[in-house]
């Protein structure tokens, strides 16, 4: 139905010196502005093709506050349905867009769905301030998110703190079998983080976060087969969704480092994860870093989940045609290169130029499978 | 819920246990850019891993550690 | 002696005792700074000594700390305004890599005075609080400020104390400067140059 409107975690101020390839470069101007271009192209195995050029920017102004906005541009082309209306219907990839069928909109053609958002930021001394909207033909999106952070013991340890809120319009493009009936969704979400430095090497973050979903969470194009007949999916309009998170990052004196990532999510519909992920980066020249990385993820289905429901009014009067609400596990295998070509092409490229290109191979115990692949490259003038 | 109330008590305490302060002159590793996540990176996986599994989260928050003021 | 009379003598003890401790501090850390063998990026030795008789600003940097990289170029043009006046600034650098430093001053177009000297030397014997960290030092070579960060205001008010500074300082007899590009500004009995 609607392109995936991130759940924009924000980051609630990297402090200052740590992320020394995207901040202040060695200008005597107050303004340091900073622009970076990526872009990424999903593909999978249901011929779903997504892809999304994301242009961001950012300043300093003189009185310390930091400027920075983001505009990101996602086209989704969604195959055609082989499959009679009323049967399981593709769904997107990155964006969970779905489509309408039947109708105006032929289910035998490709359908084509364009997304534009902007978000934009405000941070000084610890305060972040952001304002998120997106836009396409069935879904308008906004957000409001404010964030805090503060270093202890010397800013051995960062305690950060955020909180958002998201209202979104839903207007389903009327189809043969769909009511174009305007709907809303609320987000309200909170988290807490904490950074701490162990030793010089050493970095552990722990997280804890928080969202509660109101309003429509199906997708009002797609049927579900239930005893027989074709019914409207229907999930609940309440949901409850909570994660921890771990990291630990250690840097390795052969130029290079480790990451270890942890994340356990459930919610209130039943759905339970885990999700476990290594990512190991290496120098291999001054201007060459390769990372490799894996991540292994398992999921526990929601209550009303069912392959096939064979009771009238689903489970509860809940029925859901939306396999990512199943049992599966999945596994990503990766690579990215980065390079700053500024040593081979300094005329070209200034110094704090950086090029970034990575492949990523996904697949899970449904026989799904995609491919991602990121190309960018981010400017500090 | 149960697990999900452990986790957030033991999150401020497992932060302090063994750890000693470390000195502003010692974080030059920390500063590393392997050491580093690349900008928006977390957040535009997040986007299309969403769209494909029931769960989310885990893509934000600050840095720490480098004491640079 | 009367209970108000003993607290007195109490606030003031204290206070003594702070200000002689502070005070020793001071002396020791300028004692430090002025006896500890540096090194210039061609690899010849000094010490800050050599520029006693100046108002020195000594700025701690490393070319992985971003906050640093706008407060050296702020620093360099300070250098240059007060380079005939009887102030210096030198950097000390505390990157592991002195090459990657010296590439980092390159890259800047400096012209103040950079020294290397790494994260366990100065910056570990001092136990300095934050990268950046700027030590003002008298002519005397006595520590009369420790600013920690690079914040506008912290540098504004350490840019103004070095102009009061000079504005009261009468000049001495320098010694030899051992390093750095700007000239030595020559003294004579009538209050020096301006």
């Amino acid at each position: 139905m609607r392109l995936q409107v991130s759940r924009i975690h924000l980051v609630a101020g990297v402090l200052a010196g740590v992320q020394a390839s995207v901040t202040a470069p060695p200008v005597a101007r107050a303004a340091d502005p900073t622009v970076s271009y990526t872009f990424n192209f999903y593909s999978d195995v249901n011929g779903v093709d997504v892809f999304s050029n994301y242009v961001s920017s950012g300043l300093r102004l003189r009185n310390g506050v930091q400027l920075s906005a983001e505009w990101v541009h996602d086209r989704v082309v969604i195959p055609a349905i082989d499959a009679p209306p009323g049967s399981q219907e593709a769904v997107d990839a990155i964006t969970t867009a779905s489509r309408p069928i039947a109708g105006t909109a032929d289910p035998y053609q490709d359908y084509v769905k364009v997304r534009n958002s902007l978000e934009t930021s405000a941070t000084y001394r610890g305060y972040d301030l952001d304002y998120y909207v997106s836009s396409e033909s069935d879904y308008f999106a906004q957000m409001v998110a404010f964030n805090y952070n503060h270093g202890f013991m010397e800013d051995n340890l960062n305690l950060a703190a955020g909180v958002s809120y998201s209202w979104d319009n839903i207007q389903p493009l009327e189809d043969d079998d769909t009511q174009g009936v305007p709907d809303y969704r609320r987000t309200l979400h909170w988290n807490v983080i904490a950074t701490q430095v162990v030793t010089p090497t050493t970095v552990v973050r722990l997280g804890a976060e928080f969202n509660n979903v109101r309003g429509l969470q199906h997708d009002p194009y797609r049927n579900v087969y239930v005893a027989g007949s074709n019914v409207p999916e229907q999930h609940p309009a309440d949901r409850d969704r909570r994660d921890v998170f771990a990291s630990v990052n250690q840097y390795i004196y052969n130029r290079s480092s480790v990451n270890l990532e942890y994340r356990y999510y459930s919610d209130d519909w039943g759905v339970a994860s885990h999700a476990i992920g290594v990512k190991l980066n290496q120098y291999v020249s001054d201007s060459f870093v390769v990372r490799y990385r894996y991540r292994y993820y398992t999921q526990a289905s929601a209550i009303f989940y069912r392959d096939d429901y064979t009771q009238t009014g689903g489970v509860n009067g809940f029925q859901t045609a939306d396999y990512r609400l199943g049992d599966f596990g999945a596994n990503l295998f990766g690579g990215r290169i980065a390079w700053r070509p500024y040593r081979v092409l300094g005329k070209v490229f200034p110094a704090s130029a950086q090029l970034i290109l990575s492949y990523e191979r996904y697949f899970n115990s449904n026989n799904f499978s995609a491919n991602v692949l990121e190309t960018g490259l981010l400017i500090v003038f | 819920m149960k697990r999900f109330r452990m986790w957030l008590v033991l999150l401020p305490l497992g932060l302090e246990v063994g750890c000693a302060t470390v000195r502003p002159y010692e974080k030059e590793h920390l500063a590393d850019p392997i050491m580093l996540s690349v900008e928006g990176e977390a957040m535009r996986e997040l986007k299309w891993l969403d769209a494909r599994e029931g769960s989310t989260g885990g893509a934000g928050g600050a840095g720490g550690g480098c004491a640079c003021k | 002696m009367k209970p108000r009379d003993t607290m007195r003598m109490a606030v003031m003890t204290v206070a003594l005792a702070t200000t002689v401790t502070s005070t020793r501090a001071a002396t020791d850390a300028g004692e430090t700074l002025a006896s500890h063998r540096l090194t210039s990026f061609e690899g010849a030795a000094t010490t800050l000594s050599a520029y006693r008789g100046q108002v020195l600003v000594v700025n701690f940097w490393a070319s992985w700390c971003a906050p640093c990289h706008d407060e050296l170029v702020t620093m360099d043009r300070w250098n240059d305004a007060w380079a005939e006046r009887g102030a210096r600034v030198v950097a000390i650098s505390i990157d592991k890599d002195a090459a990657k430093a010296r590439r980092f001053t390159e890259h800047l177009k400096l012209s103040l005075t950079v020294l290397h000297d790494g994260p366990t030397g100065l910056a570990r014997t001092l136990d300095i609080p934050a990268l950046p960290c700027t030590y003002l030092l008298d002519s005397q070579g006595r520590v009369v400020s420790v600013v920690r960060g690079s914040s506008a205001g912290e540098l504004a008010a350490l840019r103004a104390k070095v102009e009061a500074m000079l504005a009261s300082a009468r000049p001495t007899a320098p010694q030899e400067a051992g390093m750095g590009s700007a000239p030595v500004p020559s003294m004579n009995n009538d209050g020096g140059t301006r």
